[in-house]
């Protein structure tokens, strides 16, 4: 074994690991990025839940109120009917 | 080209683990055969085994290698280290054939010139398959511990 083989080996094992360093860095960022865009996305989709919550429970409100307005209204209207008979 | 594309889709969406098998499985039975073969004076690589010459160790060490990775074939931890040594061995082989082993070929080529070009090609082809499998366990390992 000539110092020419000992010196390519370890060249091409130093550079290979310089490479899969690089490699392994470039997926890092890929997967840290990736992992941050799912954050995001479920931060959107957490906010959304809480409108949508609110809007469900406003909803019902509107609706409690709605009847009550109705029968009011039901009862003015047979109140109106009975003067005018009157 | 149906052919090629297959051998590309199996490297491609296959798992590494059956090619180590049987590329560890060609080591040990191509090496086997070279070290308990008999030479013109009756005797195997062992008996001969020179411990202060660095080409006697470097095919014991291969023929070790192919041995222990079939043993530990399941065992990632020992599979790593064993698969890395394989691999820069390969190097060693390949850049020793190519600059060791070429004195006079391109002045004088002949049939020892095809030998060497030959000797080259299966040693580059097997240096890249053993880096080929280092680079994908190491790279499924990575993408395991990143939860890609």
């Amino acid at each position: 074994m000539d110092y020419t083989t000992i010196i390519t080996t370890l060249l091409t094992c130093v550079f290979g690991a310089g490479a899969w360093k690089f490699y392994t860095y470039v997926i890092k960022t890929k997967a840290n990025q990736r992992t941050e865009t799912i954050d995001q996305h479920n931060v959107y989709r957490d906010d959304l839940r809480k409108r949508v919550e609110k809007l469900e429970t406003d909803k019902d409100n509107c609706i409690d109120e709605l009847s009550e307005l109705k029968a009011e209204v039901a009862a003015l209207r047979m109140k109106i009917e009975f003067l005018e008979k009157k | 080209m149906g052919y090629f594309k297959r051998i590309k889709d199996i490297l491609t969406y296959y798992d590494y683990e059956p090619l180590i098998f049987f590329v560890a499985l060609y080591d040990f039975i191509d090496l086997s055969v070279v070290l308990l073969g008999l030479d013109e004076w009756n005797c195997n690589f062992f008996q001969v085994f020179d411990v202060w010459r660095f080409y006697d160790w470097m095919p014991f060490l291969y023929w070790l290698g192919s041995i222990l990775i079939l043993i530990t074939l399941n065992n990632k931890k020992w599979l790593a280290p064993l698969i890395t040594f394989h691999a820069i061995q390969s190097l060693v082989y390949l850049v020793d054939a190519y600059i060791l082993d070429r004195a006079g070929i391109f002045e004088d080529w002949g049939w020892w010139s095809y030998q060497w070009v030959f000797d080259l090609t299966s040693q580059l082809f097997w240096g890249f398959a053993w880096i080929w499998i280092l680079f994908q366990m190491k790279k499924k390992e990575l993408y395991q511990r990143l939860g890609l």
